[in-house]
């Protein structure tokens, strides 16, 4: 039994399912995201968990006890709003120290609390601004910590990066990370961003049109995405359509005659299939020594590694190379591709979408 | 922000000379010595201020209306505020209806509601008393309080209270900590409103004040009507500068554009 449990949670709005059957059990000091694309459910099922919106169906669990139908104001979570939604007639101090006040907490034990925890969110110099005064970043830090300060038994964070630049972006997902690290809470951030799902989440939950489709580590979940649609929303993906040749397991896949080696499969002979490999586990070699040729149609360098555009016999397909400090080939080059076969992975299409293919 | 070009300037300079030159007229003439309303040429006299003084029901009319604009002002408040927040918080049946009925008074003559207090004040026995004055004020200026807060409510982050929520606040730690003071440039705005409109109106206090409750802008009509000399001026030229001190101290005390754009 997890910390937090939800468990069939669903709400609906007039005729429309916002949040369908959820069922989610997060462990004590977990970080979970919540990952889908906009209009998907992740602010409604986070909101039902803080208690401003009230569930059609399901329960909610923390701890052992039922929370489901209890007032946002006794359950005692921390919630960071994706506008922040700081006190603009407080100070920074005044915001923080405002859940201590509700909790009677006496003043010197307050300030303390206060002065801590701007210090872990590095805005101590700045507890007697107004939130006009902040910049993006900073205010998301005052929203942080005063979500923080009542030391929630559950930290949840409403696309909490959003609204910060692409750079100031990345600094902040660690920094979030650095501070959930240290004070341990368990905490759920919603985000359409796969990328920082990715990379501060234990457990990455994807939803799709109110439905959660998967449940797995990051890693995992890249490496085995368990529906079409999450394989294309997290990370970069080729994906091709072929057809399966030959009987069961000794047959291959195979796309305007062109044997593609990959992972073990078995289907029946003509059965149309989708393959699909990631741009990094394709390597350039010299034409003629791969496993398809094709010629180089774009190139673009993006730092750390270069993005190339190959068009081959099978389709355009993208590769992506690491930077090694030389200049690799370019546009109009002849090369060939090649990859371990496990990479490729392969799955039915079903008649209805095969058909459409 | 764009420069004005030397069209608009000249357009906005005309606005402000426009309106500003009656109210320095009066100024001037205030300090008239003569016995007509005659802008000073050659020496100034305060003998039309002290001329109100040996009127003391211009003193009481002054004072009644003090206290009917800031009483009224202030229960337009208390009932705009609830009102507003149902208005724009809840859906319930009869919305629209409440919604209509508050702004309704905007647009009925005060000619017409002059009369209609008139009767009704005869009918209930009530001609004369303070206490009916003051609703009949209040029916009037809550309209004007009723748009600002709701103003103020709709461009207000809602996402603030639930966080305060979250944190552990009541409804009502809610509202006291949280919405009223967010909302505080609509309110203060309404009340600035509410005292103006009260303490100058003049068509439908002519119906409805008597002997005992005139208020100023009547007492200035009777007399006027009577008999026009520089005490009028004199009159006039004391409201424009307790207006300008009472906005200077608000300035001083809150920020004016603070208090009636919100703070940026
Ligand atoms: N108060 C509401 N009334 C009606 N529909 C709503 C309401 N709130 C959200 N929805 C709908 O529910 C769906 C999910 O919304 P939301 O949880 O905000 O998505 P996300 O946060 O993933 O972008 C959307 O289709 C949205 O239009
Ligand atoms: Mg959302």
């Amino acid at each position: 039994m997890g910390f937090l449990t939800l468990a069939s949670l669903s709400k609906v709005y007039g005729d429309h399912a916002a949040v369908r059957d959820v069922d989610l059990s997060v462990a004590k000091g977990e970080f979970v995201s919540l990952l889908g694309p906009s209009g998907c459910g992740k602010t409604t099922t986070l909101q039902m968990i803080a208690g401003l919106v009230e569930p059609t169906r399901g329960t909610i669990t923390l701890d052992g006890r039922d929370i489901t139908h209890e007032k946002p104001n006794t359950r005692g979570l921390g919630i960071v709003f994706q506008s922040y939604a700081l006190f603009p007639h407080m100070t920074v101090a005044q915001n923080v120290a405002f859940g201590l006040e509700m909790r009677k907490v006496a003043r010197a034990e307050r300030d303390k609390r206060v002065k801590t925890m701007l210090g872990l969110v590095h805005l101590a110099q700045l507890a007697d601004r107004y939130p006009r005064q902040l910049s993006g970043g900073q205010r998301q830090r005052v929203a942080i910590a005063r979500a923080l300060v009542i030391v929630p038994p559950v930290l949840l964070l409403d696309e909490p990066l959003s609204n910060l630049d692409a750079k100031l972006r990345e600094e902040m997902q660690f920094e979030l990370r650095r501070i959930q690290q240290s004070v341990g809470t368990t905490t759920i951030m919603v985000t359409h961003d796969q990328a920082e799902a990715l990379s501060i989440s234990d457990r990455v939950v994807v939803m799709e049109q109110g439905r959660m489709t998967q449940i797995d580590a990051p890693y995992r979940l890249y490496e085995h995405p368990a529906t079409a649609f999450i394989s294309s929303f997290v990370g970069k993906m080729n994906r091709l359509d072929g057809v399966w040749r030959g009987q069961g397991p000794s047959g291959t896949a195979q796309i305007n005659g062109v044997s593609l080696p990959c992972e073990q499969a078995s289907f029946p002979d003509g059965q149309t299939v989708a393959l699909s490999l990631r741009p990094e586990k394709i390597l350039l070699r010299a034409h003629g020594q791969g496993r398809v040729d094709g010629t180089i149609v774009n190139r673009f360098f993006l730092g750390s590694y270069w993005l190339f555009t190959v068009e081959t016999p099978v389709g355009a397909l993208s590769v992506s190379v690491p930077n090694h400090g030389e200049e690799p080939a370019g546009e109009g080059d002849a090369v060939a591709l090649d990859w371990t076969p496990a990479s490729l992975r392969v799955e039915a299409i079903t008649a209805t979408a095969g058909a459409a293919a | 922000m764009q420069k004005n070009g030397p069209i608009a300037l000249a357009f906005h300079t005309l606005v402000v000379a426009f309106v500003l030159a009656p109210l320095l007229v009066i100024c001037l003439v205030a300090f008239t010595p003569e016995n007509t309303l005659s802008i000073p040429t050659t020496s100034f006299s305060l003998r039309w201020f002290r001329e109100i003084f040996v009127h003391p029901d211009f003193v009481a009319s002054f004072v009644n209306s003090l206290w009917l604009a800031t009483l009224s002002a202030t229960i337009a408040i208390a009932l705009a505020v609830p009102a507003g927040l149902a208005i724009d918080r809840y859906d319930f049946p009869g919305r629209d209806g409440l919604n209509a009925l508050f702004l309704s008074p905007l647009i009925i003559p005060h000619l017409v509601l002059g009369v209609a207090f008139l009767r009704l004040f005869a009918l209930i026995g009530a001609t004369g008393s303070f206490t009916w004055l003051v609703v009949s004020h209040v029916i009037i200026v809550t309209p004007y309080v009723l748009r600002l807060v709701l103003a103020a409510l709709s461009g207000m982050d809602r996402s603030a209270e639930q966080a305060a929520m979250t944190l552990g606040a009541s409804h009502w730690t809610v509202f006291r900590r949280v919405t009223a003071p967010m909302i505080l440039p609509g309110i203060t705005g309404g009340w600035l409103l509410a005292f103006i409109n009260s303490f100058d109106e003049l068509t439908m206090s002519i119906f409805v004040t008597s002997p005992a409750t005139v208020t100023l802008p009547v007492r200035m009509y009777m007399y006027a009507t009577e008999s026009i000399d520089p005490m009028m001026a004199a009159v006039s030229a004391l409201m424009i500068a307790l207006t300008a001190g009472a906005m200077l101290v608000l300035d001083r005390a809150f920020g004016l554009d603070k208090i009636l754009v919100g703070q940026k």
